[in-house]
């Protein structure tokens, strides 16, 4: 790093922090001053207390749980459902052709909307939250898949012509590794959307999970614990994407070349 | 045994839709002898891809037919190694597992042996110290020296070049085309070269085919017996070098009037 590149590093942390500072400062004085109702702004100490109680105090354990089992078994099934069909679609294209009103009206369809419905077929248990979950983390991999069987340089497809490939050659030695470069990068959109999906269930109606808290310390007018929730969730976000960055340097690690192209 | 290449009144149109057919060949009559060296040679649009692919079994000819000793072409031949423009490397692989992949897919011997092969050709091209390297690692010259390698792996009868260097500077490529001879050296098969560049034609080939635009069509055939057996980088320099080039221009100039 030359000493400019130290001086912009150092003060882009200035900027990250600062910020934190100023909007911890001005979160602190309208509360404290009471400029604000505390029902809408309750003020920074009595969120940490929430979370200190509700997280680390192990109240909401059952719940976090709870919602982490419905993101995780919706980010699963939307994932393999994405992979098998986007698999499947880019050799069947006279199918893939003929669907595809049908997955695009899906895709751009607002498919939290269906949830209450969802609630009223399947109960206040995990299963809407996991369908929900798992429509939303569909289609970032179903996109990706398709496009990385599909969009191969065609030299490439020659190269292995030249060869007399078999398709299953095609398919094991080009088209599934070219795949997993796109296919990657989708997953911590799809599992971010996973959680997304979980969360709006919840609050549609159910018995547990973080989504449920949301709901419950709502009507209880205890906004500190929902502060408390959204900050855990923000947290969450990031440990999802965390843990797919680590899954990208673990195949990095084990196959340096498939992830040649993530990234 | 390198057997001869036989094209007989191959020609090829593309359909357009709500037009004429566009004409990208007209009739081409050419024998190749076994382990001659020919280019073809001709600006852009000249036909001279879509006739190495007619060749190399990638595309159907409209008409006519390429035999390669007695057998009529109709998918691609195993026997036949083929260089795109592109180095076309799977970035996922590292160069020597690059070079394996035609011994995995045509299996034409061992593992061992395959394994063998690429050794010694990543020594021969200078590749052995990046030999678990990635492609995107490698500069667009070594990258290319890698896909000639291999295409050689399966010690081809006959190999096929599509402007492999057009993407290199000048140096690189003349480097690049002396290593050619040197490798095309090691076992007798039969090259077809395609290129814009007559320089490099005339270095190279024992015989020219000068190919011109609209509709592509094959003229003269230059015959370059008469140089230096000696293909070095000494030819470069040598009157009878300049005549040859002298003569490919003159027999261009007499195709596109």
């Amino acid at each position: 790093m030359t000493p400019t590149e130290r001086r912009q590093a150092r003060n882009a942390r200035l900027v990250t922090i600062g910020t934190a500072v100023v909007l911890i400062a001005l979160w602190q004085t309208a509360a404290g001053l009471h400029l604000v109702s505390g029902l809408i702004l309750p003020p920074p100490m009595d969120v940490v207390r929430a979370f200190r109680d509700g997280v680390i105090g192990g109240m909401w354990f059952e719940d976090i749980l709870v919602t982490l089992e419905e993101t995780v078994i919706g980010f699963a099934v939307g994932l393999v459902t994405a992979l098998v069909l986007g698999a499947l679609f880019a050799y069947a294209e006279t199918v893939r052709r003929g669907l595809y009103p049908y997955l695009l009206a899906l895709q751009t369809f607002p498919k939290i909307a269906i949830a209450p419905l969802l609630v009223a077929w399947l109960g206040y248990g995990m299963a809407p939250k996991v369908v929900i979950s798992a429509l939303l983390a569909f289609f970032p991999v179903y996109a990706n898949t398709l496009a990385g069987f599909l969009e191969i340089d065609p030299a490439m497809v020659d190269l292995l012509h030249s060869m007399r490939a078999t398709r299953w050659q095609e398919l094991c030695k080009l088209r599934l590794p070219n795949a997993v470069a796109f296919i990657v990068p989708s997953l911590d959109v799809a599992l971010v959307l996973a959680l997304l999906g979980a969360i709006a269930g919840e609050l549609t109606g159910a018995t547990a999970g973080l989504g449920n808290v949301i709901t419950q310390r709502t009507f209880l007018g205890d906004t500190a614990a929902v502060y408390a929730v959204l900050i855990l969730l923000a947290g969450t976000g990031l440990v999802c994407r965390a843990a797919i960055n680590a899954t990208i340097s673990a195949i990095r690690r084990f196959r340096p070349g498939l992830a040649a192209s993530v990234r | 045994m390198v057997r001869p290449i036989t094209i007989t009144a191959v020609e090829r149109s593309f359909a357009v839709e709500g037009e004429a057919p566009v004409r990208a060949l007209a009739p081409v009559h050419l024998t190749v002898a076994g382990g001659e060296f020919l280019s073809l040679v001709g600006p852009s649009g000249c036909g001279k891809t879509t006739l190495l692919r007619i060749i190399a079994g990638l595309l159907p000819a409209t008409a006519g037919e390429v035999r390669i000793g007695d057998d009529v072409v109709r998918a691609p031949d195993p026997r036949v190694g083929i260089v795109f423009q592109k180095p076309t490397l799977l970035p996922w692989r590292s160069v020597m597992e690059n070079c394996l992949l035609p011994v995995e897919i045509m299996r034409p011997f061992s593992p061992a042996e395959g394994r063998e092969r690429a050794e010694a050709l990543l020594h021969l091209t200078g590749l052995w110290d990046f030999r678990d390297r990635l492609p995107r690692e490698l500069s667009g010259g070594m990258q290319q020296r890698a896909a000639i390698a291999r295409a050689l792996v399966p010690d081809p009868e006959i190999l096929l070049m599509d402007e492999p260097f057009s993407a290199l500077d000048e140096f690189t490529r003349e480097r690049l085309n002396e290593e050619l001879l040197r490798l095309c050296a090691e076992r007798p098969k039969t090259v077809i070269f395609v290129t814009h560049n007559i320089g490099e034609a005339v270095f190279l080939s024992d015989r020219i085919g000068v190919m011109a635009p609209r509709p592509g069509r094959l003229g003269a055939v230059i015959d370059l017996a008469t140089l230096p057996r000696q293909r070095d980088a000494g030819l470069r320099k040598h009157p009878a070098y300049f005549d040859k080039m002298a003569e490919t221009r003159a027999a261009f100039d007499e195709l596109l009037a």
